[in-house]
């Protein structure tokens, strides 16, 4: 049981205090309610590329990384289809520091031209050195599109193409941080041995003076139902042919996302799962094989995928996970496979607990995406899903007419 | 009204704070630390046995020995070990290095004894099926050649071996025959000598309660094994004499980048140091690489440095992938920056921002049970005493500019360096 105090500000930052008596340092983490599905088709990458940008100085403090440096912190950010998130860690005494840095960024950037020149560069560097220079790197880029139709999950976080990254202007950029950054689209987390009281005072402070903003409005187009398989096949020069399949699930908020992340693990969470245990160990079929969820907030991706072992044709391979599903669906789960991975989970939540600034980003991510408290009651969620259930979503989402497959072969075979 | 543009007032940490480790005694002597921290109900049981490479007369069995650990033991199939440990939710975690092979065990306390008694089997009664190593040597060599298509690991891979000598057991590379030659015999001599009640320390860290020291005690106390035949061996270096090396990659759009030469390990008296240098070069995100070719110029998407110490001896690396049609004008600008750390002094400001840096990260890691399990590692893999980390403290607190340009002179000597390249040049 994570206990916290949540308030918010008059221009509608909402702020999370969680007190750890146990340590010395404190967690600052703030989440902007933007990611790649808030970008238009002919401008992506644009959240990723701008998260870049945020470490470029603000309008008062010419460096971001410096005073933070001085005192002993320590800060990183990501950017996903969904969320943007920054965090810092930093010792207790000097926690004015991260407020300060972080407030200044909020209120405005110093939007320099050398800092959009070089970005756009670091950021071309990190397409090629993830999804270019990789064995494997472009699969998500290619399954992302068979996929998704109309929803700006289609591309991902990176963007669809270098050129996009190429061409952003500083007014594109402008625009950007006008329309998603602000008070009102941000949750602040803060952990550490410090109380809400204390706290208050200092975000009032450094946050209480930024003017509220108009949000954009968000038109997220909805993906259709799929009504029939999908295929892509390409060739690459990777050492091992390779699979995978994308069914649709349900968004993260939906009350079969339970369900479905247990289904994910009786298929293929540790070494006893089913997946692993038949078509890896004892089948020897695959030499890799996973079963995992997106987690997106709008409908996401179940996704299976496997690298067949030298010698086995990948359709075989194909037909013995069909094999496996349809055998699940047939005959479903005992109790004891269920206690299993319902164990598994309670134990991740827990270990997911371990240091400071995975508790500030759990709780900010809950709060933007729904309730902070949600950490809280999560594991109740899956303690109550039972066999039948994991059934339903099995017949739901392992459908062939709802899947897209991409055969990603080598070259060399 | 408020001044943005004034930092506020912050306090320079000045020391160190963390628990202690209790040190106690198995009944058959093997040495437990025992770390009381973390506000969660769970377990960190890490079984130490010195079994690195350094002590494999064939290439792999130290790896493959710690790896197959679990795939079935006297009385427990592979299939069942996985069944009790994913039941009760715990991870079981076995890595291996250049000088050590660990066991760890992540539990909720609740499922302690169950948990443990898995670990015993897998510790003491392994048995290395043919049909699991087969699949397991598989599925490693397939991960191998998938590794060996990356521009990073073919410059890492040339890097220590260049520095070392691949006679070196810290240089020496496994191939993809090497995985056709190990067989099930090699890893049962390896266990048999060195996963050894005298070979074995025990690191604890998480919530403690009164029995768990004798739970463990219960399980791991008794004599499972024979004495360990553990020599002390003697290696030479054999540094290769090439000063660049291009291993050549046509399609590559990206080159990695090895630059530097090797190091001593933590014992020696320049150890603490070097690390501040190199902590200015590289060693965190506003270092002067960092800012030069990732942020003044847009080469790479990053770049670092490491002075990485392992028990006889460590290296130093400058590590990067950069844009193979500026690979050059990289390597030239690294050479630059190298050349200005022997020459000039680092500036008061610079090296306060560096130490308070090394000191905030320093109190970071000693956050949480898992954070201070690794810090009490280090100790104890070394041979170290507890006040190590706070003579690291006082010695990062005293040192000064021109200290660390002597160490510049003397140890990163662009003369000395040696410069891997995979992919264009």
């Amino acid at each position: 049981m994570i206990e916290f105090e949540k308030f918010e500000l008059d221009n509608g930052l909402k702020v999370i205090v969680h007190q750890d008596k146990t340590t010395p340092i404190v967690a600052i983490n703030i989440v902007y309610n933007v990611g790649a599905r808030n970008e238009s088709a002919n401008k992506t990458g644009f959240a990723h590329l701008f998260e870049h940008l945020m470490f470029g100085g603000s309008i008062n403090i010419p460096n971001y990384d410096a005073p933070l440096q001085m005192v002993g912190g320590e800060n990183n950010a990501f950017t996903n289809n969904d969320i943007t998130n920054y965090y810092i860690t930093l010792p207790k005494e000097n926690i004015e520091t991260g407020f300060w840095l972080e407030s200044d960024r909020m209120l405005s950037l110093a939007f320099s031209e050398k800092s959009l020149e070089v970005q756009r560069n670091v950021v071309i560097e990190e397409f090629k050195q993830r999804y270019l220079n990789q064995p494997y790197g472009d699969v998500y880029l290619l399954l992302r599109p068979l996929a998704y139709k109309k929803h700006p999950y289609q591309w991902a976080t990176i963007g669809k193409e270098i050129s996009h990254i190429e061409n952003a202007t500083m007014q594109d950029v402008k625009d950007f941080f006008y329309a998603h950054y602000a008070p009102n689209n941000a949750v602040l987390s803060v952990v550490g041995n410090i109380t809400a009281k204390e706290i208050k005072p200092l975000v009032e402070k450094y946050f209480g003076d930024i003017e509220k903003r108009k949000i954009a409005e968000s038109n997220i187009a909805k993906e259709p139902k799929q009504t029939e398989p999908r295929e892509l096949t390409v060739k690459r020069d990777v050492p091992n042919d390779t699979i995978y399949k994308a069914y649709h699930m349900c968004a993260r908020m939906d009350k079969d996302y339970h369900a479905s992340d247990l289904l994910s693990d009786v298929l293929s969470n540790g070494d006893s799962s089913r997946l692993t245990r038949k078509l890896i160990k004892e089948q020897k079929l695959f030499l890799e094989l996973n079963a995992y969820i997106m987690g997106s907030r709008d409908e996401g991706l179940f996704i299976i995928s496997g690298k067949p072992n030298d010698g086995v044709n990948i359709k075989d391979a194909e037909k013995a996970i069909d094999k496996e599903i349809n055998l699940l669906i047939k005959e479903g789960v005992d109790e004891q496979e269920l206690q299993k991975v319902k164990n598994k989970v309670e134990s991740s939540l827990i270990f997911a607990q371990m240091n400071i600034l995975n508790k500030a980003m759990n709780l900010g991510i809950s709060e933007t995406l729904n309730d902070a408290n949600d950490i809280n009651t999560e594991i109740d969620k899956y303690l109550k899903v039972k066999t039948k259930d994991i059934v339903r979503v099995a017949k739901q989402i392992l459908n062939p007419n709802n899947c897209s497959t991409l055969y990603y072969l080598s070259e060399k075979k | 009204m408020l001044d943005r543009t004034k930092q506020p007032d912050f306090k320079e940490i000045t020391n160190l704070v963390y628990p202690k480790a209790e040190i106690k005694k198995l009944d058959n002597e093997i040495p437990v630390y025992l770390i009381d921290a973390g506000t969660e109900d769970i377990l960190k049981i890490e079984f130490i046995f010195e079994a690195g490479v350094w002590y494999q007369k064939k290439p792999l069995s130290s790896s493959i020995t710690n790896s197959l650990l679990s795939s079935g033991t006297k009385n427990l199939t592979e299939q069942q070990i996985a069944e009790k440990i994913d039941f009760y939710g715990a991870y079981i975690s076995l890595q291996s290095d250049r000088d050590y092979a660990t066991i760890s065990l992540f539990t909720l306390n609740k499922y302690l004894k169950e948990t443990i008694a898995v670990i015993k089997e897998i510790v003491s009664n392994p048995i290395f099926p043919e049909k699991e190593f087969e699949t397991e040597i598989n599925i490693k060599k397939n991960q191998f050649e998938l590794d060996l298509t990356k521009v990073k690991t073919l410059a890492s891979r040339k890097f220590i071996s260049s520095v070392f000598g691949e006679s070196h057991p810290y240089g020496t590379l496994a191939n993809a025959d090497d995985f056709d030659k190990l067989k099930t015999s090699d890893l049962k001599e390896f266990y048999q000598k060195y996963y050894t009640v005298d070979n074995c320390k025990i690191l604890v860290a998480g919530k403690l309660y009164k029995d768990t020291f004798n739970i463990i005690n219960d399980a791991f106390g008794d004599n499972w094994s024979i004495k360990s035949f553990k020599s002390d061996n003697e290696f030479r270096l054999n540094t290769s004499s090439k000063k660049e090396q291009l291993i050549l990659k046509e399609d590559a759009v990206q080159s990695a980048l090895r630059i530097g030469c090797n190091m001593f390990s933590r014992k020696h008296p320049d150890y603490a140091g070097m690390q501040v240098l190199n902590t200015v070069l590289g060693g965190y995100f506003g270092s002067r690489l960092m800012k030069n070719i990732r942020e003044d110029k847009g080469y790479t998407y990053g770049i670092g440095s490491v002075v990485y110490p392992m028990k006889h001896e460590g290296y130093f690396s400058i590590v990067s992938e950069v844009n193979a049609k500026v690979c050059r004008n990289a390597i030239d600008e690294i050479y630059k920056e190298l050349s200005i750390l022997s020459s000039e002094k680092i500036s008061d400001e610079e090296l306060l921002l560096v130490k308070n840096y090394i000191k905030g990260d320093l109190l970071k890691g000693f956050d949480g049970p898992f954070n201070l399990s690794e810090k009490y590692k280090i100790i104890i893999t070394n041979n170290l005493d507890e006040t190590y980390f706070k003579k690291f403290m006082d010695l990062i607190n005293t040192i000064n500019s021109d200290n660390l340009m002597k160490l510049s002179q003397k140890y990163l000597d662009t003369n000395n360096l040696m410069s891997i390249i995979a992919g264009k040049c």
